[in-house]
């Protein structure tokens, strides 16, 4: 991706734009695969809902379901022998968590993406899902057309955040930048540059993208462009086991 | 105020060198009127008689002078003999004496005087037998002189009526012999007293250097002025070896009252002095008596010396207000047993004084207002002290009660925190996650209304999850968490939302409970107007209503909408709004309608109120 430092003002956010739309390989890979079939692989242990899933993410004509499994050893077996574009999986599985499956992807296929299916899209949840390596997440209960919506989105490099994800993200940084001192190692932690600060705080104040876009004077269609390098950056899987687990429990409150 | 402060200091220099100068710059009154007898027969015990001129001084030359028991014959014409009776007046005697007129005793000292020791000199006055006739008469005074170093004093003789002579002998009297017994007094009461405040304190050094030196004083004082009287002449001789103890002891008072420990040398000095003296003055000569005595003035003076110096240091260098209060006083002390030794060794004609008994009472006397002010200051401290403990403990106090508040409050958010991701996690993993399968149960068997119904479940959950999480001020993240769920439901019925909050003011005191309120509210609203009115746009705005209060409107572009056609709905909507000190309004547009919900810009906690 862009150098962190250099994405202030209207020259880094140029450098975004360009950095999204040619720049970036990842981007060019994933509109590639877009256009010869996104490979799906969903992971629900709830029948229903799985199969509901199933039948919306069948039905399109831009993906490929590669399976659609209810337990995590399954969906592990299948991101083994089968190369995954996308995964869709919920989190909490009969056999294991689906962080796991994600953690597992990424390090497996780096290109991929992975989006949390959550019922509720409760913050802990999906920032544990985000900082394994998720870029988004689904509602269990949308509209066939709010699913179909939110992969093009993701596939097209633009990420949704809720007001609670974003005000647990802020909560998390300004507790991270009140307990050390020293700054934090630049290999480990990519620092959000200004203008992905701004965005983070204006949805965690309740500001919608339209009004946001008006404010930062950018183009309310690159927000969630912003907040899918925001995702990428909170990505923790380049560092150890216990970081990991000390900052997850460093996010909870008290 | 320091000119204030000088001119005090100088007026204080000018008393005390007033009263060290005041016996040589006033002489008493001598009488009018009376004959004087200046000239006499000086008869020894064992000698020539001769002439000599009064006042005569018999100087003892340690001892070896003299006889001891010398007559004066004094022999003098009286030309008439008054009516009112005749007196013989003797200003200043030093000894016991006794008086015979024209071969008849008048007068044996020891028996008209109370006080009769080495430190008094004073008047005499005596009647002359009214069996006068004019002409030839003879006075002849007896002194005992005795075997002391003291000089024997004899002032000239005055001869005269009675108003001639009682005002000079009734006060002398009064100087000498009443004020001196007054001073003793002083002394004996004072003395005491201190010695009792000593019993409070003995470990303070102070209190028992002063307890020490009051005894001993106390002791030499009475020994002096009363020991002429024969039975306590026995008491002379510890006296006499006492005096260098009373200088030492008064060196050791004065570094107390500086707050040093005096040397222990200095103890052991005032201890050993007299067991050391007493056997050497028991067994030795009238001469070795007398050397002694001499020494013994010369340490007291010595001492009184020093002790001077180092209350004048300590006043000047060391600051310290005890030592300025007496350290004048005690200079005169210094001044007035110097000049009292002078007068006793060499009998100056104008006077034979003593005088250091005077300032004695004195001296105890600030020494005892030395202490009130010690204690006064001990009591403001301990009133200060007493302050500072309160304050301090109120201090404390009011950190201990807001540690514990905060630790409460502390402690119930963790608990409400643990509860709350109990419920969540019970809600996700359980109830919301079997709604999301009717949901889809439902949607595949095309069961529309169930699959509506779940979904409104679902949402109304979500609804009350959100909430939980909500801090003070948070209020917009609940409405952003409201309208993100708002917007999939009103797309799938092809309604725009026109959203913005961004002209609410703050809102506090927000917590999960009131925050639910105000979502119901809205809720509520927008299921009226998808009902009533088919409305193809929606438009939900944050306004600040007035100076404490905002508001959310609310508006459709469908059916105009009256508030009497509300029914139940609208009622339950107020009264929630009245819930948080609120109110709900409709009022119809050209085209539809709008409902405004006005809330205070501090919402009330209902908790509390419920727990009130």
């Amino acid at each position: 991706m862009t150098e962190p430092g250099a994405n202030t003002g209207i020259i880094g956010f140029l450098g975004h734009v360009f950095s999204v739309r040619l720049g970036s390989a990842d981007m060019k890979g994933a509109e590639v695969k877009q256009q010869i079939a996104c490979r799906i692989l969903l992971v629900e242990d709830d029948e229903p809902v799985r199969e509901r899933l199933a039948k919306i993410i069948g039905r399109w004509s831009g993906g490929q379901l590669l399976g659609a499994c209810g337990r995590l050893a399954e969906a592990m077996a299948i991101i083994k022998d089968h190369p995954v574009d996308l995964l869709i999986t919920d989190l909490n599985l009969p056999d294991g968590h689906g962080v796991q499956a994600i953690r597992m992807l990424r390090k497996t296929y780096p290109q991929a993406e992975a989006m949390v299916i959550s019922v509720l899209a409760d913050d802990r949840n999906v920032l544990d899902a985000i900082e394994a390596g998720a870029t988004g997440y689904l509602l269990k209960d949308s509209d066939p057309i709010d699913i179909l919506d939110a992969i093009t989105e993701l596939l097209a490099g633009r990420s949704p955040i809720s007001s609670a994800i974003a005000s647990t993200i802020v909560r998390r940084l300004s507790g991270r930048a009140a307990k050390t001192d020293v700054a934090p190692d630049p290999k480990e932690v990519q620092s959000l540059t200004p203008r992905e600060m701004d965005i983070l705080w204006g949805i965690a104040k309740g500001f919608t993208y339209g009004e946001l876009a008006e404010r930062l004077e950018i183009s309310k269609n690159t927000v969630p462009v912003h907040i899918k390098n925001i995702y990428r950056k909170l990505q923790t899987n380049n560092r150890s086991e216990a970081v990991y687990e000390a900052s997850r429990r460093g996010l909870i409150k008290l | 105020m320091k000119w204030l402060r000088d001119s005090w200091w100088i007026a204080a220099g000018v008393a005390i060198l007033g009263l060290a100068l005041l016996p040589d710059l006033v002489s008493l009154p001598e009488p009018q009127g009376a004959l004087v007898l200046d000239r006499a027969t000086f008869i020894p015990a064992d000698g020539p008689e001769r002439e000599v001129a009064l006042p005569h001084a018999i100087r003892s030359h340690f001892g070896l002078g003299p006889s001891n028991n010398p007559r004066y014959v004094i022999e003098f014409d009286l030309p008439s003999v008054p009516n009112a009776g005749l007196y013989v007046y003797v200003p200043t005697v030093n000894r016991r004496l006794a008086l015979s007129f024209n071969g008849e005793p008048i007068l044996d000292f020891e028996s008209s005087s109370l006080l009769t020791g080495s430190s008094v000199a004073g008047p005499l006055m005596a009647r002359v037998p009214n069996r006068l006739v004019p002409g030839r008469q003879q006075l002849t005074v007896a002194v005992e002189k005795g075997g002391f170093a003291i000089t024997a004093y004899l002032s000239e003789i005055y001869v005269g009526t009675e108003a001639a002579l009682a005002r000079a002998y009734n006060l002398r009297n009064f100087i000498f012999v009443q004020l001196k017994a007054m001073a003793l007094a002083a002394h004996l009461v004072l003395g005491i007293s201190l010695i009792y405040v000593y019993l409070l304190r003995p470990k303070d050094i102070l209190f028992s250097w002063l307890c020490a030196l009051n005894v001993v004083s106390l002791f030499i004082a009475i020994g002096v002025q009363f020991g002429w009287v024969p039975r306590l002449q026995i008491l002379l001789p510890v006296v006499n070896v006492l005096v260098p103890t009373l200088g030492f002891l008064f060196i050791g008072f004065s570094l107390a009252v500086l707050g040093f420990r005096p040397p222990k040398a200095l103890r052991y000095a005032a201890i050993i002095a007299p067991l050391v003296l007493l056997p050497v003055f028991l067994t030795g000569t009238v001469t070795v008596k007398s050397i002694m005595t001499v020494g013994d003035v010369v340490v007291l003076v010595a001492s009184y010396l020093v002790s001077t110096g180092i209350l004048l240091w300590g006043s000047v260098w060391h600051g310290s207000r005890d030592a300025r209060l007496i350290v004048a006083l005690v200079a005169v002390i210094a001044w007035y047993s110097a000049r009292d030794a002078f007068v006793v060794v060499t009998a100056p004609e104008h006077g034979f004084n003593l005088l250091v008994a005077f300032p004695r009472p004195i001296l105890l006397a600030l020494v005892l207002m030395m202490f009130m002010r010690r204690m006064a200051a001990s009591f403001d401290s301990l009133d200060r002290a007493n302050e500072t403990l309160n304050i301090k403990l109120a201090e404390r106090e009011a950190e201990l009660a807001a540690f514990h508040r905060q630790e409460r409050t502390k402690t119930a958010n963790l608990v409400r925190e643990q509860e709350r991701q109990r419920l969540t996690h019970d809600l996700h993993d359980g109830l919301s996650g079997h709604l999301a399968s009717i949901i889809a149960l439902s949607e595949r068997a095309g069961d529309r209304s169930t699959e509506q119904a779940a979904r409104e479940a679902l949402n109304d959950l979500r609804l009350v999850i959100y909430s939980l999480d909500l801090g003070d001020k948070e209020l917009p993240l609940a409405l952003a968490n409201f309208r993100e769920r708002l917007v999939p439901q009103l797309r799938r019925l092809g309604v725009d939302l026109d959203w913005s909050m961004a002209a609410l003011p703050e809102i506090s005191g927000v917590t999960p409970g009131n925050a639910l309120i105000i979502l119901r509210v809205l809720q509520e609203a927008i299921t009226n107007a998808l009902k009533h009115g088919p409305a193809r746009r929606i438009a939900i705005r944050g306004a600040i209503a007035s100076d404490d209060t905002a508001a959310i409107w609310v508006e459709n572009d469908g059916r105009s909408f009256t508030e009497t056609a509300g029914g139940h709905g609208l009622g339950n909507m107020r009264r929630r709004a009245q819930q948080l000190g609120g109110d709900i309004c409709i009022e119809p547009l050209a085209s539809g309608s709008r409902l405004t919900l006005t809330i205070p810009q501090r919402l009330p906690n209902l908790s509390e109120e419920a727990a009130e």
